[in-house]
């Protein structure tokens, strides 16, 4: 992933969410590092290729940094952070059914 | 044995469903169909209109299925299915006309969802009727013909005889730019587009319309994006990627359907079939329906942005191939 796709990743949740909020992507070693900042708040979002593979941090201000080992628990911590509001849909599949 | 296909027909008040059915009933080739009607109100009326053939079943349901009654739906078919197994009646398919105001999308996923129904129906296409007189109009002032537009696998224009189409046509594709459109003549719809094949999953292999991958149409928040591409996906990747979208689009992802070169599975394309974040159990095509290969996917929704689920689907591939 490089900083344009990960900017162009967090746009898209942004407006599905209808988030108001600055956004900026910068590489920061071998990673990428998005700063998102929503009424003053920051939440930052990092991503790293590791030995084990792709890991996410993400951290809101005064909240502890937390790991996901995939892009769906990035995308879930950050609704909860920017999104609370916001229903939360998990997938079914019905089995063999209509 | 083999689940019966259900079409759904849905459309707003008084755009030409019961005329539909009406036509329909009086046509052979809708032997062996059961239909169930759904009135909203204490008094049903639409039902008066509809004389069906001996061997065929009308069945009624009053209230508003997408609120109150959807429990009521499931117990519906759950009897008709039951007489059927009995041998008291014989029907191949199924046909529900909903209210005029209902949201077609928690019908598909009651049903789908039902314990009792599971393995015995399968959803084979949504139909939705725009009036081509009032369609436009309609559709910029009622959220609930918006939504049944969007939800529509095809969009059958009606009262084409009196008007030129081509607005209202306008109007819907705005909310639902992937639908093939169809018209009827006096009220009247070739049987094809109402009867669904002995295969729902090649209903939607032969409507689903994608010519490019060139992405989206924006109107109102609703937005259709469509994904075309030759590489084969994963069967992990996809599994990931459609819950990834249910967890980023939460109920504003309204429709998602398509054919997958699955990468296990190149040859036998995958049929995805979603209404907003309930999947149907993936269906499989015997081969592809023609020579073009390439993965198509549509998408609609609300605020989705051009290119941003293929940027998803390329970053969960990704994580799949590193963690491999």
């Amino acid at each position: 992933m490089n900083p344009a796709e990960l900017e162009a990743l967090l746009s898209g949740l942004l407006r599905l969410w209808q988030v108001e909020a600055r956004l900026s992507v910068a590489r920061e070693g071998e990673g990428l590092r998005a700063d998102i900042t929503k009424a003053g708040a920051l939440v930052t979002v990092e991503q790293s290729v590791r030995p084990f593979g792709i890991a996410w941090h993400v951290q809101a201000e005064g909240k502890r940094r937390l790991a996901y080992p995939s892009t769906i628990g990035m995308i879930k911590h950050l609704r909860e952070v920017l999104a609370p509001e916001r229903g939360v849909a998990r997938v079914m599949f019905a089995a063999g059914g209509a | 044995m083999a689940p019966l296909p259900l079409t759904v027909l849905t459309g707003f008040l008084g755009s030409g469903k019961t005329t539909i059915l009406k036509h329909a009933l009086a046509d052979p080739a809708f032997a062996g169909t059961a239909v169930i009607v759904n009135e909203f109100g204490a008094v049903g009326l639409d039902h008066d209109l509809l004389e069906a053939a001996e061997e065929d079943l009308v069945a009624l349901s009053t209230g508003c299925l997408c609120c109150a009654v959807r429990g009521d739906l499931a117990l519906t078919i759950g009897n008709l299915l039951a007489r059927r197994t009995a041998g008291e009646i014989a029907f191949e398919r199924l046909v529900i006309e909903t209210s005029g105001l209902a949201d077609p999308a928690p019908i598909v996923q009651g049903l789908a969802l039902d314990s009792d129904l599971r393995g015995k129906i399968q959803l084979a296409r949504i139909v939705a009727t725009v009036d081509a007189v009032t369609g436009a109009e309609t559709l910029a002032n009622h959220p609930e013909a918006r939504k049944q537009a969007a939800f529509a696998d095809v969009l059958v224009l009606t009262k084409s005889d009196l008007v030129a189409t081509e607005p209202a046509v306008q109007a819907a594709r705005r909310f639902n730019a992937s639908a093939p459109t169809v018209t009827t003549n006096r009220g009247r719809l070739a049987p094809e587009h109402l009867l669904p094949p002995a295969t729902p999953a090649r209903v939607l292999a032969d409507t689903l319309e994608l010519a490019e991958d060139a992405e989206a149409e924006h109107t109102e928040g609703i937005a259709t994006v469509t994904l075309v591409r030759p590489e084969p996906v994963p069967a992990i990747a996809l599994t990931l990627f459609l819950e990834a979208l249910a967890e980023a689009c939460g109920p504003d992802l309204l429709r998602v359907k398509g054919l997958v070169q699955i990468a296990e599975a190149p040859d036998t394309p995958a049929v995805v079939h979603g209404v907003q974040h309930v999947f149907h159990a993936l269906d499989w095509l015997e081969a592809w329906p023609t020579d073009d290969r390439n993965t198509r996917l549509v998408f609609i929704g609300r605020r989705l942005m051009p290119g941003w689920p293929r940027l998803l689907l390329q970053q969960i591939e990704r994580e799949v191939a590193a963690a491999a």
